[in-house]
C-alpha cells in the first residue's frame, strides 16, 4: 500500500471504535485483518492506543482513589427570570388562604368541641328546708340585716364542693346572752358546719349557682335565702 | 551508554548476543506495548500476557529484523499479532463454556502494583505530564476526552449531549488523542 492510499485510508474513526470497544463484531473482525495488512494503520493504532492509556493510567492514579465529593448547590444564587418571580409570588398567595383555612378550622373544631362537652350535674345539694334539721327550726328569723354578715356562700365554701353523703347536719349555735344589735347580726349567723364524715369531692365543675344570702337588693335574684328559710321555719324556741 | 543508542544499533548488538541491548528495548518500550496490548485487548492480565509474549517472539525472532522497516514498527506488528492470537485463544475459551457469547468482554483495568519508590516518583511525574497535556488540549477537544475516559460515555452519548454528528465525536476523540501522543513525546518520562 502506497504512502497515499495509507493516508487516505479511514481507519481513525474506526481505531478509536476499535479501543473503547463500540465496534460491531463484524466490523472488529475486518478491521484487524486490516491492522495485519496495514503497517501505517497498525502504528496509528498504537500511538493511540498509547496516548489512551497515558489518560486512562492518569485517572486511575489521580481520580479514582478519590473519594465522592458532596455536591451543594446554592439555589439562592441562581438568577431568578420574571416567570420565575410571578410564580414564587404565587406560591405565597397561595399560602396565605391555606393558613386561613387552618385557622377557621381549628376554630370551628374547638367550637365543636365546647358545644359538644357534656355540661357538669349538679353535685352540689343544697340545703333544702326539709333536709334542715329541725333545731334550726327553733332559730329565730334574724331582724338585723344580714348583709353584714357572712353569707352562707363564705361558710358553704366553694360552689363546687360535691357532698356525696346525705348525713349533713346544720346546727346553729345562740348566744345566751342577746348581744348588741349588730354584733347579734354577726353572731345570729346561722354557722353551717359539715360532719366529720362528709366527703369532700372538689370536682372541676362549672361553679353551681347557691342561695346568697347578701342579694336582698336583687329583686331579680331567683336563689334561695336563708331568711326565707327562717319564714317557713317559725318563731325561735330556747333550747336548753 | 545503552541508552543513548538508537533502537537500531540496539538492535544489532542483541543480535550479536548483548543480552543488556534487549533489555534496553524492553525498558524502552514495554509500557508502549503494553498500551498497544490493552488497547487491542481491554483487560490488564491478557494484556500483560500479551506484551511478555511479544518480546519473547521478538527476542526468538531478532535475526529476522532486516531493518527495512522501524523497531518500533517491527514490535508493534509482533504485538498485533500476538493480540489477536491471544483473543482467538480467549474466544474458543470463551465459547466452550459460554456458548452463545459474541466476544464483547467487559473491558476492566486493576491497578498496576508501583513497588518501589522510584516507580512511586515515575508515576506521579508520568500523571503530571499527562494532566498538563490534557490541559494544553483546545476546548473542544478536551471535552469529548474528559467525557469518554472519566463520564465513561459512549460515543452516542457524547453525540446527543454535544450536539454534534457521531463521526465528528470519534474524529474529535482521534485528534485529542494523537495530539496528546505528540505532547507526551515531546515532554518524556525519565524511566527508572
Amino acid at each position: 500500500m502506497d504512502r497515499k492510499a495509507q493516508i487516505e485510508c479511514p481507519c481513525s474513526e474506526s481505531i478509536v471504535s476499535y479501543i473503547y470497544n463500540e465496534m460491531p463484531t463484524a466490523k472488529r473482525t475486518t478491521f484487524e485483518d486490516h491492522l495485519l495488512e496495514c503497517q501505517i494503520c497498525t502504528d496509528d493504532f498504537a500511538l493511540v492506543s498509547e496516548a489512551r492509556f497515558e489518560v486512562f493510567d492518569w485517572k486511575r492514579v489521580e481520580f479514582d482513589p478519590l473519594a465522592m465529593p458532596v455536591i451543594q448547590v446554592s439555589y439562592q444564587d441562581r438568577e431568578r427570570s420574571l416567570i420565575g418571580r410571578i410564580r414564587d409570588s404565587w406560591r405565597w398567595a397561595a399560602a396565605v388562604p391555606a393558613f386561613a383555612l387552618i385557622v377557621i378550622a381549628i376554630g370551628l373544631g374547638y367550637t365543636v368541641w365546647l358545644t359538644r362537652t357534656p355540661a357538669p350535674e349538679m353535685s352540689a345539694v343544697p340545703v333544702m328546708p326539709e333536709e334542715i334539721s329541725p333545731a334550726l327550726r327553733s332559730v329565730p328569723p334574724p331582724t338585723a340585716s344580714l348583709t353584714s354578715g357572712p353569707t352562707l356562700q363564705d361558710v358553704t365554701a366553694p360552689t363546687s364542693v360535691k357532698v356525696t353523703t346525705k348525713t349533713t347536719s346544720v346546727t346553729q349555735r345562740r348566744s345566751t346572752n342577746p348581744p348588741h344589735q349588730a354584733e347579734y347580726a354577726r353572731s345570729s349567723v346561722p354557722r353551717v358546719k359539715l360532719s366529720s364524715d362528709v366527703a369532700v369531692n372538689i370536682s372541676p365543675v362549672a361553679p353551681k349557682k347557691l342561695p346568697r344570702l347578701g342579694a336582698y337588693d336583687d329583686e331579680d335574684d331567683t336563689s334561695l335565702r336563708l331568711a326565707e328559710l327562717f319564714d317557713e321555719a317559725g318563731p325561735p324556741q330556747d333550747q336548753p | 551508554m545503552l541508552r543513548t543508542l538508537s533502537d537500531e544499533d540496539l538492535v544489532e548488538r542483541a543480535v550479536a548476543g548483548e543480552h543488556d541491548a534487549f533489555a534496553e528495548i524492553v525498558r524502552r518500550w514495554e509500557r508502549k506495548i503494553f498500551a498497544l496490548c490493552f488497547g487491542m485487548l481491554g483487560r490488564e492480565d491478557e494484556a500483560k500476557d500479551a506484551a511478555q509474549e511479544t518480546f519473547i517472539a521478538a527476542y526468538k525472532n531478532l535475526s529476522r529484523f532486516r531493518g527495512e522497516a522501524k523497531v518500533s514498527s517491527w514490535l508493534h506488528r509482533i504485538a498485533v499479532n500476538q493480540c489477536l492470537t491471544t483473543k482467538r485463544r480467549t474466544k474458543t475459551r470463551a465459547e466452550d463454556f459460554f456458548d452463545g457469547e459474541d466476544g464483547s468482554e467487559e473491558r476492566t483495568f486493576v491497578a498496576a502494583p508501583h513497588h518501589s519508590p522510584a516507580r512511586t516518583a515515575e508515576a506521579q511525574e508520568r500523571t503530571n505530564v499527562v494532566r498538563q497535556a490534557v490541559r494544553a488540549l483546545p476546548a473542544d477537544l478536551r471535552e469529548v476526552v474528559v467525557m469518554k475516559e472519566f463520564e465513561e460515555m459512549t460515543f452516542q452519548e457524547i453525540s446527543e449531549t454535544l450536539e454534534i454528528p457521531l463521526s465528528t465525536v470519534k474524529s474529535r476523540l482521534y485528534t485529542a488523542l494523537k495530539q496528546l501522543r505528540m505532547r507526551l513525546e515531546r515532554t518524556p518520562v525519565e524511566i527508572l
